[in-house]
């Protein structure tokens, strides 16, 4: 059969009329479909959802969310969903991208943005006098969910949105949400009573990045990290030397890692100071399925005994 | 800041100090290499063959993680891959050498970031393109003085067949030698080296080290040895001008020592006596100025 002209328009208006979709109006009874970009709020939208929202945490346990580029098939979840949570604070360095492909009446939830200023924290590097980082004086600690403080907020911000979207559920989502506040409470009076047995001079805590800001400003500890705020970045030879010297001085027991893109650094310095490599710590986020972190409370109890364990 | 201060306290602290034993055993065997790479007129396909190194320290770091042996073994398969692959499609099919080369490095470039894009723990890329000298863990510094000890050997015991090879090909093969094999040794030291690289220099300025300082020597030599020689100097005070300026001035390691090469070598290309370019200009103008008789 021959191509004619008129053939070829049909067939080509005929394609379009098959990609057009008729797409139904949203029933306010389904459940919330939620997408999160940390692990810390995908167990923060299961907790409060329940069984009312089905939430895809598309930074899976073990990845770098400081490195976690969205791929197509994430940027198509992300733009049809609900609701979306993320951090904020340049953790997620394509923010705007996403911001921008959700368009205006679809909000982004930006949990760290969102938290009391006295809640938030700069960096532990750009307080150094010296300042041989590069972060600058207002660059945020992006670890927010460091501190239990922080994730009891954003557990009733993600309470208000929810029940915001889907009003008839509000009673649910609300006895949810405060189940999860009580079991935050009691880790937290469990935390704080076992770094009280740690004498404040002991509270030194060398790590491989700037992860533990807010940990840090709740317990009274200082935070001496080898990398600054982001894992992208790869720190410099004197600030190396400057921490080998520190450590020495101050005879600080025990360094910790983390999961590391790269674990020679943590080596090298335990080989020329002799000090001790207390167990990883779980700086961004959860651990796996299966392992001792897989949720918050489990992850948050496995830094303090490690910390507390090196350190006393 | 005292002199001592700025030379020798850096090196108090053992990572410093093997950084700068890997710089300085790859600027052994990088400078002699070097100087075939400009005299074979290899230098371009030296930066592919960097280049395609991605995907074997990619895969290698999938299945065997951080391992440093694993790590040299894949990107060596990978360098030597790409290295066999353009030779056999340029002799099987229609593709010219050159083309074949820079078609499958690009491709196995490309290869290498998709895999990174999947690995579970995300290897650092700039830490790979571009080294890190405070992360020379014991095991890197034995590889590389391996390699570097076994290319400077290797040369020695070869000697007569590359300088053969590199000026005169074809007497070299009439008199019954191996071209393909001094060729093919040559690209696979390369490769070996590159590698040995990765953790002091990164893999995109590992090939910087090799070449700038041999062209810094050809701007200075006419005779092979010595070349070689001037050549070995040259990447040796680069190299250590450069880990003390990344030390001092807080700047990536891989980029210091290329930015001191290339110190050399743009003050060799500028005031050299015999082929440097104020030389050559000066020619110039002398020869158009009227010849002046004595009358």
């Amino acid at each position: 059969m021959n191509i004619t002209p008129q053939r070829f328009y049909l067939t080509i208006i005929l394609g379009f009329a098959l990609c057009v979709r008729l797409s139904a109006a949203p029933a306010t009874e389904s459940p919330l479909h939620v997408v999160t970009l940390h692990t810390v709020l995908t167990e923060i939208a299961r907790e409060v959802g329940g069984s009312r929202a089905e939430v895809a945490g598309l930074v899976q346990p073990g990845i770098d969310p400081h490195a976690f580029d969205p791929s197509a098939s994430d940027m198509r979840k992300l733009v049809d969903a609900d609701v979306v949570l993320v951090s904020g604070l340049h953790l997620e360095l394509y923010l705007d991208r996403l911001v921008a492909q959700r368009g205006p009446n679809r909000p982004v939830v930006v949990v760290g943005e969102a938290l009391p200023s006295m809640l938030s924290l700069s960096g532990a590097a750009a307080k150094k006098s010296d300042k041989n980082h590069s972060t600058c004086a207002n660059e945020k600690d992006p670890h927010w969910w460091h501190s239990i403080d922080n994730v009891l907020f954003a557990a009733d911000l993600v309470r208000a949105e929810f029940s915001r979207l889907r009003p008839a559920w509000a009673d649910d989502f609300a006895r949810n949400a405060q189940a999860y506040e009580q079991r935050l409470f009691a880790l937290k009076s469990w935390v704080a009573l076992e770094i009280a047995k740690l004498p404040p001079s002991r509270r030194q805590l060398v790590t491989s990045h700037d992860a533990f800001g807010h940990f840090a400003r709740d317990y009274g500890f200082t935070v001496h990290p080898i990398n600054g705020i982001s894992t992208e970045g790869e720190p410099d030879a004197k600030h190396l030397a400057q921490l080998i010297d520190f450590i020495r001085a101050e005879h600080i027991k025990a360094v910790f890692a983390e999961n590391d893109v790269n674990p020679r650094l943590v080596s090298n310095l335990v080989s020329e100071t002799g000090v001790r490599l207390g167990a990883r710590l779980y700086s961004d986020g959860l651990g796996p399925e299966g392992s001792d972190a897989a949720t918050y409370e489990a992850m948050y109890r496995h830094n303090v005994s490690a910390i507390f364990g090196a350190l006393r | 800041m005292s002199l001592y201060e700025f030379f020798i306290a850096p090196f108090s602290y053992e990572f410093m100090q093997r950084g700068l034993g890997a710089a300085m055993c790859l600027s052994v065997s990088g400078g002699l290499l070097g100087c075939i790479l400009v005299l074979r007129r290899l230098a371009l396909m030296g930066d592919a063959l960097s280049h395609s190194l991605l995907p074997g320290v990619a895969l290698a770091w999938l299945l065997f993680g951080p391992s440093t042996t694993a790590l040299f073994v894949g990107a060596m398969l990978a360098g030597l891959l790409t290295a066999l692959g353009s030779a056999l499609l340029s002799r099987l099919t229609r593709v010219k050498e050159d083309a074949a080369f820079g078609s499958l490095f690009i491709v196995f470039f490309g290869a290498g970031i998709a895999l990174v894009s999947k690995l579970p723990t995300r290897l650092n890329l700039t830490h790979f393109l571009f080294g890190n000298v405070l992360s020379v863990s014991a095991t890197d510094l034995h590889l590389t003085a391996i390699v570097s000890g076994s290319t400077v050997l290797l040369f020695a015991l070869f000697y007569r067949a590359i300088v053969l090879e590199t000026f005169d090909p074809v007497f070299h093969r009439a008199i019954g030698g191996w071209g393909a094999l001094i060729h093919f040794g040559f690209l696979a030291l390369t490769v070996l080296n590159l590698v040995a690289g990765l953790q002091t220099m990164g893999v995109v300025l590992a090939l910087g080290l090799f070449l700038l300082p041999a062209v810094s020597a050809y701007l200075w030599c006419d005779h092979f040895f010595r070349l070689l020689l001037l050549s070995v100097g040259f990447a040796l005070a680069g190299s250590i001008a450069g880990i003390l300026l990344s030390y001092h001035a807080g700047l990536s390691s891989g980029a210091a020592i290329v930015l001191c090469q290339g110190g050399i070598f743009i003050g060799s290309a500028l005031f050299s006596p015999s082929y440097g370019a104020l030389k050559h200009l000066s020619h110039f103008f002398h020869e158009r100025q009227p010849v002046r008789h004595s009358d």
